[in-house]
């Protein structure tokens, strides 16, 4: 199935706030049907995060519709 | 007293010498492979004589049953011809691949080691120059050695099709002899001489290599990477659209999830909502969310 990618990097000067950043965007992503993987990994800013989702069925929907 | 020191050593330089020869030369000091009771021709010779009686025997019972004894017995009859026609065809085939590098090795591996061992400064010096002499010719014997892996590869390519045309024939042995006459197990039995062929082995890692490229192809192009950079805490769209999509109720988000993925598709846009809310380079594409959510006639507050 395609993917995409988003690195995205945490780097507030605050660790405290630095990882309540990290936490919300995990939570966000992790509660999301197309979230497929999270990587982190710890620098010396903060951390480097890389956000996979799985790309939506691509294949045409077909919707039922009455006349009425 | 004196003499018999000189027999002595004489006898200890010869079996050092013949030691030496099996180091240097590589004298034959086991054949790689068990004895036979009966050699191959004469195993061939004999299954092939009795080939024309399993045929004869088949065509003349009227059973069905009968027929697909005799049709089994000359399918494995004629595999074990071919399989024994293989051992001696792969034996030469990787004595050919193996006789230049690995003895080519063995000779300069041998001629260090002896180097090491005898003490006599001529001894050394000229063993020495020998392995110089050996090693200076590997860049031309590197090419063989080339050769020799093509080889290699092929023959686990022909050992892999026979092993598949095998076990094709053998899941047929329990058809009757309608479905599955002599003449269609003699398509199926050359199919299986064929797959120990070089050709054939060639043909199937030129194919499974162009399979494995095309693979590695599309798993490439089915990754899509954005640019992202920083997490930005005051990005207002993001939080925006974060919300929207994570309304607590899940029949709510996945329906919102839906209608944005359709949207941004439409424009150009295949991957899914939950990326471009996390992605800080896609604040344009939440712009384009925030408008496809308020077409939807469920906008984000």
């Amino acid at each position: 199935m395609p993917q995409t990618i988003s690195p995205v990097d945490f780097t507030d000067p605050d660790p405290a706030q630095n990882k309540q950043d990290l936490k919300s965007q995990v939570t966000f992503f992790v509660g999301q049907d197309a979230a497929a993987k999270i990587e982190i990994n710890k620098t010396t800013a903060g951390y480097h995060v890389l956000f996979t989702a799985n790309d939506p069925d691509s294949s045409p929907t077909v919707v039922a519709q009455g006349n009425g | 007293m004196r003499g018999g020191g000189k027999a002595s050593r004489r006898r200890f330089a010869l079996v050092a010498l013949s030691g030496v020869c099996a180091l240097l030369a590589g004298c034959q000091t086991f054949s790689g492979k068990p004895a036979r009771l009966y050699s191959i021709a004469e195993e061939v010779a004999n299954a092939r004589d009795t080939l024309p009686t399993i045929a004869a025997n088949y065509a003349a019972t009227k059973l069905d049953v009968d027929r697909i004894g005799y049709r089994n017995e000359y399918i494995a009859l004629r595999m074990y011809i071919i399989d024994a026609e293989f051992t001696e065809f792969e034996t030469a085939l990787t004595r050919e691949r193996d006789e230049f590098g690995f003895g080519t090795a063995l000779v300069t591996q041998g001629l260090t080691t002896a180097g090491a061992v005898f003490t006599p400064a001529n001894t050394v010096r000229t063993l020495s120059a020998l392995a110089g002499g050996v090693n200076a010719s590997r860049g031309f014997y590197d090419s063989e050695l080339l050769i020799g892996k093509t080889i290699q590869i092929v023959q686990s390519q022909m050992e892999a099709k026979r092993d598949e045309v095998a076990a094709r024939i053998i899941s047929k042995v329990g058809y009757s002899s309608i479905t599955y006459p002599l003449s269609a197990a003699l398509h199926d039995l050359e199919d299986y001489y064929r797959a120990g062929t070089l050709t054939e082995g060639l043909i199937k890692a030129s194919a499974d290599a162009g399979e494995a490229a095309k693979n590695a192809s599309t798993v490439k192009e089915a990754v899509m990477t954005l640019q992202g950079g920083t997490f930005q805490r005051s990005d207002a769209g993001m939080q925006l659209v974060q919300r929207y999509l994570s309304p607590g109720d899940p029949k709510v988000a996945k329906a919102r999830a839906t209608t944005l993925a359709g949207c941004l598709s439409k424009l150009g846009f295949p991957g899914a909502p939950a990326i471009y809310a996390v992605d800080p380079s896609s604040a344009g594409v939440r712009l384009l969310m925030i408008r496809c959510a308020s077409d939807a006639k469920d906008p984000m507050k």
